[in-house]
């Protein structure tokens, strides 16, 4: 493998993180060394990983300025307005021809080469359903959502109440609300090609009131860029998704040595959530299989 | 012109339609606009009556599609105005003819538009859920009232409060939802159940107009 590999010349990475810098820079250089632009977003609480990542210094990783970020709530908007603040720059950026959505916890799971080539077949590449198809207390967007306290969420029994009950109020008018949109919902990791990017972005300008609606839906980082994707002419280009996650329960597990056979099978040019601190052992397998040329992968 | 829908293997009588091709064919409807004029101030005439719920589905659907486009209703004289195929074709400057989907033609010398029926405005809206089992058959003619007996208590042609024409819509989509697949002699019929994820029985009309688009 060349040091300086340009096979992922060409490709924006917008990255969410807030913890774990060991493992961070670990992403960020690999993705650095074989020349994908990165766009990273720090929750402005990430005070000792926006530290490490400025000393490192790694090359074509751009850092969101404090003033820009957000203080990301599990499941609030702000979530998406970061992602937004990360797709503009992105876009900005000269040369951009596709774009993923990673955190700090993804992992490539091909070398460079073959991921280019995975992604770079001219389609999108997520998980992506019709909200109405999935069952009705988990995804749906008939649900009103109230916000509270950016980040105290949690910790609100109020507003926790409120939430819960808030089927009370009736459904929301989705008809109204979207416009004629056909609400969508999947997985938050995405892939997009720069010119459906640009589309949805300047759908989303161009309408006001769809931000507004997503304001009051649950989790809305997991419909916002999948409805909105719906609402440009590049919904047809799909392809297989690109993040691959083990979820146990309701969340996604920490992958460990077990874990990696599946995501590779999967089909998906990236996984998480890995953690260096957990488990040492995925990480080193995962980056060594990504740091692998071309022709030994084919063979292993 | 596209491939008719897919046999289900595990429904061998009934046909469950592609998600993503109910996308498409909603999509479509976004020709709408071309129609309606610059102003998209709209008329809409021929009102289906309370009991026909599959055209409380369809008026449902065009509401839905024009809002979305933003029209504003006005009266005929200065508005286009939308036939649904009900009662007599009115005399009007602009005239749109959108009848149920393989109704018998009633306006002569006037086309109807080329376009999907505006159910499927509905697509993407309206949740699933989990199956229910048995077959429904939904009525021959266009009249609803021994399936939901709320009809029955309604007072004959005043017009429904919006309120009371979404309850009466929410009773037609649980009473659908509870069952497995749908036998539907309307092609109307056909579209709610595919609206609602479940698979119809199908005829020669809903062969013809499933395969149209």
């Amino acid at each position: 493998m060349s040091a300086a590999s340009p096979a992922l010349a060409g490709l924006g990475c917008l990255v969410l993180a807030h913890d774990n810098p060991a493992q961070l820079l670990l992403l960020l250089g690999w993705l650095s060394r074989h020349g994908a632009a990165c766009h990273l977003h720090l929750d402005p609480r990430a005070a000792e990983v926006r530290g490490a990542v400025e000393r490192a210094a790694l090359p074509g990783v751009a850092l969101l300025p404090e003033a820009a970020s957000r203080r990301i709530a599990w499941g609030g908007f702000t979530m998406v307005e970061a992602t937004l603040a990360l797709l503009r720059a992105a876009l900005a950026r000269p040369g951009v021809t596709q774009l993923c959505l990673l955190s700090g916890t993804h992992l490539p799971l091909l070398p460079a080469e073959a991921l280019a080539a995975r992604l770079g077949d001219g389609r999108n590449h997520l998980d992506i359903r019709f909200a109405c198809m999935e069952p009705a207390e988990r995804e749906s967007l008939h649900r009103f959502w109230f916000r509270g306290v950016p980040g105290r969420q949690e910790t609100q029994p109020v507003v926790r109440w409120l939430n819960r009950h808030a089927w009370r109020l009736g459904p929301r008018d989705l008809a109204r609300g979207l416009r004629g949109l056909t609400p969508m919902v999947g997985s938050q990791w995405w892939h997009l090609t720069a010119a459906a990017a640009r589309a949805m972005l300047a759908f989303h300008d161009a309408n006001p009131w769809y931000a507004g609606f997503f304001r009051h839906a649950r989790i809305p980082d997991e419909s916002f860029f999948h409805t909105l994707l719906g609402a440009v002419p590049h919904m047809a280009e799909r392809g297989t998704p690109m993040s691959f996650q083990c979820m146990r329960g309701y969340s996604p597990a920490v992958l460990t040595p077990g874990d990696l056979a599946a995501a590779r099978a999967s089909g998906a040019a990236f996984a998480r959530k890995f953690d260096q601190r957990a488990e040492p052992e995925a990480v080193r397998l995962a980056l060594a299989a990504a740091e692998a040329d071309g022709a030994l992968s084919r063979a292993g | 012109m596209t491939a008719l829908p897919q046999r289900d293997p595990g429904h061998r009588d009934s046909w469950h339609l592609d998600p993503w091709r109910l996308e498409r064919i909603k999509r479509r409807l976004d020709a709408l606009p071309q129609w309606l004029g610059a102003d998209r101030r709209v008329c809409l005439a021929g009102q289906p009556p309370v009991e026909d719920i599959e055209g409380q589905f369809r008026l449902a659907g065009l509401r839905c599609l024009l809002t979305a486009l933003g029209a504003r209703p006005a009266p005929a004289a200065r508005a286009t105005t939308i036939w649904l195929g009900h009662g007599v074709l009115p005399v009007v400057p602009r005239l749109l003819v959108w009848p149920a989907p393989g109704a018998p033609a009633r306006a002569p010398g006037a086309a109807a538009l080329p376009l999907p029926d505006p159910m499927h405005a509905l697509w993407g809206l309206l949740a699933h859920h989990p199956p229910g089992t048995g077959l429904l058959h939904l009525p021959e003619v266009p009249d609803w009232r021994d399936m939901l007996p709320l009809l029955q208590r309604l007072p004959g042609r005043m017009p429904l409060l919006p309120r009371l024409r979404r309850a009466l819509l929410a009773r037609a989509q649980r009473l659908v939802r509870a069952h497995a697949e749908v036998a539907a002699p309307r092609v109307a019929g056909s579209i709610l159940a595919a609206l609602l994820g479940r698979g119809f029985r199908p005829t020669p009309a809903t062969d013809a107009y499933w395969g149209q688009w």
